[in-house]
């Protein structure tokens, strides 16, 4: 078999083919996208999953069921689709005659699927077929016809939607990231608390400090200690509060007053990176397995896994208005287990 | 046109026929998508499943899994409680949903599986009768029209489904009726019950076989011949005990050496398989990167694998439509 690429400019080649179904499958992909952003806002897992149910089969399902019969509708009655419409094609069978329903059902559901089988590399040999057939042509009988070519057109649609799609994504993408309460939930819900320190940090006081303006609940009372710093030009103060549990698993806060900072997020970004930084350079041999930047609590905080020789820490600062925030637990193993319930425990007063 | 029936030959035909009709392939395709393999062939089709148990190595996960005896390991602990997590979220979750929602839910479902069920049936249909009607009408002409082999063969689909159920329900209800009878024998005591069963098993098993056998005529005397499921049938069921060594032959020689060359096809994946997981099973170190090389593997391959199925398909059939053809040519001498 001699592939030899073609040009017939009576029929629609690859390229347009490709922009017109990538309209359709955006197009199609709507519904879904809608669904995630508006999911990626709600913060309490329980509300999350009621909604997410509650839209899968409210919307999702029946607009694929629609979806999925429009486009052979279009094409039995128009002899195109969106993506078709936009670069100017029409489908049609070697009479000129539009596919009848059943015939568009055919093209759309099943024939096409034959392509699939290939994992889709099939449809390359529209580029090479004299008419511009794929596949699932040549099984239909159908043919892809220029009927005004509007290539520029449908190009213009298909990255407008792209575009908005990529948008949407990245707009959910940032909205996931920033929901700490529903990351929080869906972390402790697959992490494992030993029993042991489950009981102990439940079983303890809430601890607060009217100073550091927090509560938290260590597992036992925890010693408390001072230390000045001199950050360019300016006395700090840190204070810590540190306690263990019967593990040998340490639990830290700590607190420190920036008198007269401005907070913005670059700045906000600068010390929490700066902090992290000066905690892992005064920790022989640690290094960073990962941090991402989040949002604790309305502040914009910096969530980090250390390891160290003797096992990892989480690490978590804070910055809340003037006052950066640093929350650690040590364990032996990397996910840290009782991290998770002990930054849920952890409250910033106003 | 054959005189004798030789496997070697109809291969030989077969063959040149696969290799010349390359457009048989793109129905090769089809039928594999749509009919999954899994026509009356008295699956002695091409598709093989080569999935198999592996064992799963303890080595370095030992110390996770197994504890001293009685004692919760600390996999079970955390599994036990993340599956408690889940439930406890799962009950206070499921009464929020609105009934509505579930009433919907099940609406939804109930149409996906009817109209996926018909649809299902009804291509799978359509993909054995173009196959069988595209490797006829490529034994006749240079190149074979797929939109017209695709469009003939839409009346032939009733007919194909009446002979892919029918019979076999039939057998069903039989069956269920017969053994019925025959432990009724043996609850009131009658050692004719235990004979009764006995003769039940073996007629049933004689039974399948022969309709199992007789769909892989039927289908052809459907597609080929234009006649209606039951005619088919009835006309295949008579053919069956003159061509049964033959048909055994047949599909054991194509599942044989379909088998060996869908074995071949997968010798790569399993080569990059087996030379990764294997340093890993005796290091004790499992890695997920460890198993990308057999993905990259399969991915790579998987196409051409489909391709090469879809190839092995059209050449199967074409061994049977030449036995076909072989038969029922005797048959009208005779």
């Amino acid at each position: 078999m001699k592939l030899k690429l073609s040009h017939n400019s009576e029929f629609v080649n690859f390229v347009p083919r490709l922009v017109a179904y990538g309209i359709d499958v955006l197009i199609s992909y709507l519904p879904l996208l809608f669904i995630v952003w508006s999911l990626s806002q709600i913060s309490s897992l329980e509300a999350f999953i009621v909604q997410a149910v509650t839209y899968l089969f409210v919307i999702l399902v029946p607009s694929s069921f629609l979806l999925a019969l429009l486009n052979p509708w279009f094409l039995s009655h128009w002899g195109m689709t969106v993506g078709k419409w936009s670069i100017g094609a029409e489908v049609t069978k070697s009479n000129g005659t539009f596919l009848t329903l059943r015939e568009s059902i055919f093209r759309e559901w099943f024939a096409k699927t034959v392509n699939f089988t290939v994992f889709g590399l099939s449809f390359l040999l529209i580029a090479f077929h004299p008419k511009h057939q794929s596949l699932h042509d040549e099984l239909v009988g159908s043919f892809v016809k220029n009927k005004q070519s509007q290539f520029l057109r449908g190009l213009l649609i298909f990255v407008v939607l792209v575009a908005f799609s990529g948008f949407a994504g990245w707009t959910t993408v940032q909205n996931f990231s920033n929901n700490t309460e529903l990351h929080n939930e869906v972390v402790s819900l697959f992490s494992y608390q030993g029993e042991e320190t489950n009981i102990e940090l439940q079983q303890s006081e809430p601890f607060t400090s009217q100073e550091g303006q927090f509560s938290v609940q260590f597992p036992t009372t925890p010693e408390s200690s001072t230390e000045q710093v001199s950050v360019s030009g300016m006395d700090i103060t840190y204070t810590q509060y540190i306690a263990g549990d019967t593990q040998g698993d340490q639990y830290l806060v700590q607190f420190a007053r920036y008198p007269g900072y401005i907070s913005s997020d670059k700045n906000d970004q600068l010390i929490l990176e700066g902090s992290l930084d000066g905690i892992v350079r005064s920790t022989p041999e640690a290094k960073i397995l990962d941090s991402q930047s989040i949002q604790f609590q309305g502040n914009n905080a910096l969530e980090a896994t250390v390891e160290v020789p003797d096992g990892y820490f989480k690490i978590m600062n804070i910055m809340s208005g003037e006052v950066l925030y640093t929350v650690m637990v040590t364990n032996t193993e990397s996910t840290v287990p009782n991290y998770a319930p002990f930054i849920q425990s952890f409250q910033i007063s106003e | 046109m054959t005189t004798k029936w030789s496997i070697s030959e109809f291969y030989e035909k077969a063959w040149t026929l696969t290799w010349n009709h390359k457009e048989l392939w793109i129905i090769g395709l089809a039928f594999l998508a749509f009919s999954g393999g899994g026509s009356s062939n008295l699956n002695f089709n091409g598709s093989s499943d080569f999935s198999s148990d592996t064992d799963s190595s303890e080595t370095n996960m030992e110390s996770m899994l197994v504890s001293e005896e009685g004692e919760e390991t600390e996999f079970e602990k955390r599994s036990n409680q993340v599956v408690e997590n889940v439930m406890d979220l799962g009950s206070q979750v499921v009464p929020q949903i609105s009934p509505a929602v579930y009433a919907l839910a099940g609406l939804e479902f109930f149409i996906a599986i009817f109209v996926s069920v018909i649809l299902g049936i009804i291509i799978s249909a359509w993909a054995r009768a173009a196959i069988i009607l595209g490797i006829s009408e490529a034994t006749k002409s240079e190149r074979v029209n797929l939109t017209a082999v695709s469009h003939e063969v839409v009346p032939r689909i009733k007919s194909l489904i009446w002979i892919s159920i029918i019979p076999m329900f039939v057998l069903a209800v039989g069956f269920i009726v017969m053994t019925i009878g025959a432990f009724i024998l043996m609850a009131i005591g009658n050692v004719l019950g235990f004979i009764a069963l006995f003769a039940v098993v073996l007629l049933n098993v004689y039974l399948l076989i022969r309709t199992t056998f007789a769909v892989i005529w039927a289908e052809r005397f459907c597609v080929l011949e234009k006649l209606s499921g039951k005619d088919s049938f009835m006309k295949a069921w008579k053919l069956v005990p003159s061509t049964f060594s033959k048909i055994l032959r047949l599909g054991i020689a194509n599942a044989v050496s379909i088998g060996l060359l869908n074995l071949l096809l997968l010798a790569p994946v399993l080569g990059v398989g087996f030379a990764s997981i294997i340093p890993m099973v005796q290091s004790g170190e499992w890695h997920w990167t460890g198993f990308l090389p057999v993905i990259a593997t399969y991915v790579v391959s998987a196409p051409i694998m489909t391709l090469c199925n879809a190839v092995l398909t059209v050449f199967k059939n074409g061994t049977w439509h030449y036995a076909f053809t072989q038969v029922t040519s005797k048959e009208e001498n005779v």
